[in-house]
């Protein structure tokens, strides 16, 4: 029987040992399939932008609908003085994205021979969630000083229960990146396990049943099928929550006190 | 997942600020105890932000 394993795909392989300082360096194949988000996602867009034509063609007009999207949504969270981070939420929605549909590949030309979700492993998620909290308290206190910290001072609360509502409102702030991280990550695996387990039924059933079960295969072929469409919405889905979470943290960098 | 994630970190880091009481202040277990209660408010809180974002999204664009 083939094998079912459905978390065998996240599995970690060295491709290149390399070995500095005691630390265990080596090239994964998740260092290659980041490698891979970023190449494909330079050639594309370069492509794409090569004609720079007025009137653009399918290529160049995707391009700019992206640009305009990541535009929009920063300018209407965290108003227009946010566009100066306009590069940074850009390249982490399109390295999110890109990573997603990356791995949304069955089969894959690559390591393994098969396609590796980054964002299914919450350390690579944890980075870009903690990149993102370390930026809003750097620029939020280089930006505003002491003023800052009205971000945990929410107007309009009696004297008595400021400092019960003070501690809540940094808890939750401590909590961000934990919630930021963990969204991106649990979907993702989540999703992928369920497709893997849905599409081992048909190899179980053949194998188990014979012609019997190759009839009674279609029944999970159709789910993970429709499962596959769900996943490829969910992948976009979640690059746009990541994203749209960053303006959100950003905006309370650039306007602290509700 | 969304709201789960919220009342997870917010629960999780006030549970862990309780027990870094504890092992400083020597408070067992009444810093975790309290860390925890505060860590379902500020969780709570989470998700009720999250909701508004949500319903203030859809007209705001």
């Amino acid at each position: 029987m083939a094998d079912t394993n459905p978390i065998k795909q996240f599995e970690i392989h060295e491709l290149v040992p390399f070995e500095a300082f005691g630390l265990n360096l080596a090239f994964t194949n998740s260092s290659f399939f980041m490698m891979l988000t970023t190449v494909v996602t330079i050639i594309l867009f370069t492509l794409a932008m090569s004609s720079r034509a007025l009137v653009p063609n399918r290529a160049q007009s995707v391009a700019e609908i992206i640009y305009g999207f990541v535009a929009d949504m920063l300018r209407s969270t965290a108003g227009p003085d946010a566009l100066r981070f306009f590069p940074f939420v850009f390249t982490l929605f399109i390295f999110i994205l890109m990573a997603n549909m990356l791995g949304m590949f069955p089969y894959f030309p690559g390591p393994g021979l098969h396609s590796f979700t980054i964002t299914s492993h919450l350390i690579v998620t944890v980075a870009l969630a903690m990149l993102v909290w370390l930026t809003v308290i750097v620029y939020g206190v280089f930006k505003n000083g002491p003023k800052f910290l009205k971000l945990f001072v929410p107007s309009g609360v009696p004297a008595y229960i400021l400092p019960f509502v003070s501690l809540i409102e940094v808890i939750s702030f401590i909590s961000r990146p934990i919630s930021h991280s963990v969204r991106l990550f649990a979907n993702m695996l989540a999703g992928h396990i369920l497709l893997k387990v849905f599409a081992g039924f048909i190899v179980m059933l053949g194998a188990g049943l014979g012609v019997g079960g190759y009839v009674l295969g279609i029944a999970p072929f159709a789910m993970t099928l429709g499962l596959t469409a769900l996943e490829f919405l969910v992948a976009f889905l979640q690059a746009y929550v990541f994203a749209i979470l960053t303006c959100i943290y950003l905006s309370d960098a650039l306007h602290p006190g509700h | 997942m969304r709201y789960g994630s919220e009342f997870f970190g917010g629960v999780l880091v006030g549970g862990a600020l309780g027990i870094g009481l504890d092992y400083i202040a020597g408070w067992s277990p009444w810093g975790l105890i309290v860390g925890t209660m505060f860590g379902f408010a500020a969780g709570t809180l989470n998700v009720v932000r999250a909701a508004k974002e949500i319903s203030s999204g859809s007209n705001g664009g």
